[in-house]
């Protein structure tokens, strides 16, 4: 509960920030407001104006709903026997492997970029695979290699869409 | 009109016409279930092949993809959780629970009978009411259409789960991501960076599949690396019977009303140009939660929300093309494909049409009610086969859904720029999951967003600034007070809920 409301006040005070920027430093930076436009209603910084303050607006509300709820469960631990909440190993270990897909997802892509569609996409099913727990090699180099081949070819010559080649074959 | 259904048959009743619907049906449910592959995308594909066509042969082909591609989206969402095609978002919700506690023919089931049937019901309605209904969509300008978007935005609440908060923001955050891209009314860029990839905005397509396929990769590979032994996706140990996986009378009985509404509230909202089925499925879905008996059964595996989801979406397809027919005005993009599929054809859609060849508008209006039929036969087959996809071991399948989101997502615009943003965006959600933002509420605000804002902009530019001009409407203030009534319900119910564990 204590670590929920912790990761409440967290998020809140990241969005806060988030609106504070995007009001007083992206919007003005990124969105060119022409001169001739009289009605600030019809400006294009308008509508992401609204929709910033909306969310600045919600993540102040879930701050302090956050702080109060901090303040009664801490007054309720001092009533009772503390409890240290710590982060299991098995949690941690699967916040790191969440991260190693996700970097092996982009360097999928920046491998595409190389060497294009089909080749990467043949390496990267079959490590996965195998990475996490299939044996059954047979099944594996089959799949690893008439997935891609078959999405290739259909996405190709049917639905016409031209893939990069990579810079190494282009 | 018994004269007009009699021409309609004889051009209907062709053995062409019969292979162009079972071609259409099939190519429609394979396309849809691939992430990535939309509707819009295969019913462009298919355009080239029409040209030597007839024009009832070549609209029922065009159809038969439209409509099942509508369909097929549904596959995916129940087995992979990944949306085929953004109008299958709300399905996920509760197919993919269902599929989890191993019901996923269950599942794949309730979706082709409600999607079927409430396509057949609005076809019947676009059938009997296609002018009458015309002249209603005339009426929705500018004003009454945004209204109509505040009113959606409301189901922002009923998706939201255990924290309306933290559903309220991922919304926001819906709502700005939006905004990225050219501004429609100025040309002006907004937050590009410089970037020109960015200009456009951001593709819905890597989206959707960022937000709902990256995360469940994720966890699924991580579960499977912790938990070795877990080998498919079936959360319980628990063998779920044959019996058990059907749908039994009773079951379909206590759905049929949600299913009727879906077709309801798909017709009503296909009419509107611009709006399209999934902000349906959504509308329909939170209503039918609303008035459901076990409204807590939402989210996590419920039959009638599968069923809501489905009849929502599939009840669009029919009187999308009402405008399109009596006007001449194509309501989204598929129906702006079909629109040149017509002109192709030499046909000009609008009014002309129905006094110059009512016997074609009489045979594509057969081939619509019959399409149905193909859906429900070619389906049924193809989910006796895909059910069994949630027995693949986890390693293999999620292996597989990433490549096949990576090749959709690069297919939908040839850009590998939307590769880059269905990772980044899987990066996100898998966040968002992990610090309890829901998803489905940052989807439902990034597809009304632009029809918000566009909504909005053209609304003050017909009353000049006044923003009176939405009150003093009549439809605009009806859905004005609706979604008054509504934040008012919500915000009741949501005490009363908040207060429930404390008096207990």
């Amino acid at each position: 509960m204590d670590k929920e409301i912790k990761s409440n006040l967290v998020l809140a005070v990241v969005l806060i920030f988030f609106s504070v920027l995007l009001l007083f430093v992206i919007i003005p930076s990124q969105i060119n407001e022409p001169g001739y436009i009289k009605s600030k209603y019809l400006s294009p910084a308008f509508v992401p104006r609204v929709f910033t303050i909306y969310l600045g607006f919600i993540a102040l509300v879930l701050f302090f709903r956050s702080v109060s709820h901090l303040k009664k469960s801490s007054s309720k631990k001092e009533s009772q026997s503390s409890e240290i909440e710590t982060p299991t190993e098995a949690g941690l270990q699967g916040q790191w492997i969440a991260v190693f897909i996700w970097i092996s997802c982009c360097f999928f892509i920046l491998a595409v970029e190389f060497f294009g569609f089909l080749i990467p996409s043949i390496l990267f099913l079959g490590a996965l695979m195998v990475f996490f727990g299939q044996k059954k090699w047979l099944l594996v180099l089959s799949i690893m290699v008439l997935v891609p081949l078959l999405l290739y070819l259909f996405l190709h010559d049917i639905a016409q869409v031209q893939f990069p080649k990579g810079i190494f074959f282009s | 009109m018994a004269d007009h259904l009699l021409l309609g048959f004889q051009l209907f009743f062709q053995w062409k016409v019969l292979l162009s619907m079972v071609s259409g049906v099939s190519t429609g449910i394979v396309i849809g279930a691939l992430p990535g592959m939309t509707v819009v995308m295969a019913v462009s594909l298919a355009l080239p092949f029409t040209f030597y066509m007839e024009p009832v042969v070549a609209i029922s082909f065009l159809l038969g993809i439209y409509k099942a591609g509508v369909y097929g989206g549904s596959i995916s969402a129940v087995l992979i959780g990944t949306p085929g095609t953004p109008a299958s978002a709300a399905t996920i919700m509760d197919g993919y629970a269902m599929t989890r506690k191993g019901l996923a023919k269950k599942a794949l089931d309730m979706s082709l009978y409600a999607s079927v049937i409430s396509d057949f019901l609005s076809d019947i309605i676009t059938v009997l009411a296609a002018i009458q209904i015309a002249h209603l969509a005339l009426m929705i300008g500018p004003v009454e259409f945004f209204t109509i978007i505040i009113f959606s935005l409301t189901i922002i609440a009923a998706v939201s789960g255990k924290s309306l908060i933290k559903g309220l923001i991922s919304g926001g955050l819906g709502l700005l991501l939006a905004t990225v891209g050219m501004d429609s009314l100025y040309g002006v860029t907004r937050f590009t960076f410089g970037n020109i990839n960015l200009t456009g905005g951001f593709n819905i397509i890597p989206v959707l599949i960022g937000l709902f396929a990256i995360p469940e990769m994720i966890m699924q590979l991580k579960e499977k690396k912790l938990h070795p032994e877990k080998t498919t996706i079936i959360d319980t140990d628990v063998v779920v019977s044959t019996q058990e996986n059907r749908i039994t009378w009773k079951e379909f009985k206590g759905v049929f009303r949600t299913i009727l509404r879906g077709s309801i509230i798909g017709s009503v909202i296909g009419i509107i140009p611009g709006v399209g089925a999934a902000p349906a499925a959504f509308i329909n879905y939170s209503r039918s939660k609303k008035v459901s008996k076990h409204p807590e059964e939402y989210g996590s595996g419920s039959l009638e929300g599968v069923a809501a989801a489905e009849s929502g979406n599939n009840g669009v397809c029919g009187p999308t093309l009402i405008p399109l027919l009596t006007l001449g005005i194509p309501g989204d993009k598929t129906t702006a494909v079909l629109l040149g599929a017509f002109v192709i054809q030499g046909l000009t859609p609008g009014p002309l049409l129905f006094q110059k060849h009512i016997d074609i508008i009489y045979g594509i209006f057969i081939a619509m009610l019959v399409i149905n039929v193909f859906v429900f036969g070619i389906g049924k087959i193809a989910l006796k086969w895909a059910a069994r996809i949630s027995h693949v071991p986890k390693e293999i399948m999620f292996s597989v859904v990433f490549i096949l989101c990576a090749f959709g997502s690069y297919a939908s615009n040839n850009l590998l720029f939307d590769v880059w943003v269905m990772v980044i965006v899987g990066g996100v959600g898998y966040l968002m999951l992990i610090s309890g933002l829901p998803q489905a509420p940052f989807v439902i605000a990034f597809i009304l967003s632009p029809l918000f804002e566009n909504g909005l902009r053209r609304s003050l530019i017909m009353s000049q600034g006044d923003l009176t001009v939405f009150v003093t409407q009549p439809i605009a203030l009806a859905f004005i007070l609706l979604t008054l009534f509504s934040v008012i319900f919500i915000v009741w119910g949501k005490k009363k809920e908040s207060a429930l564990p404390e008096e207990e």
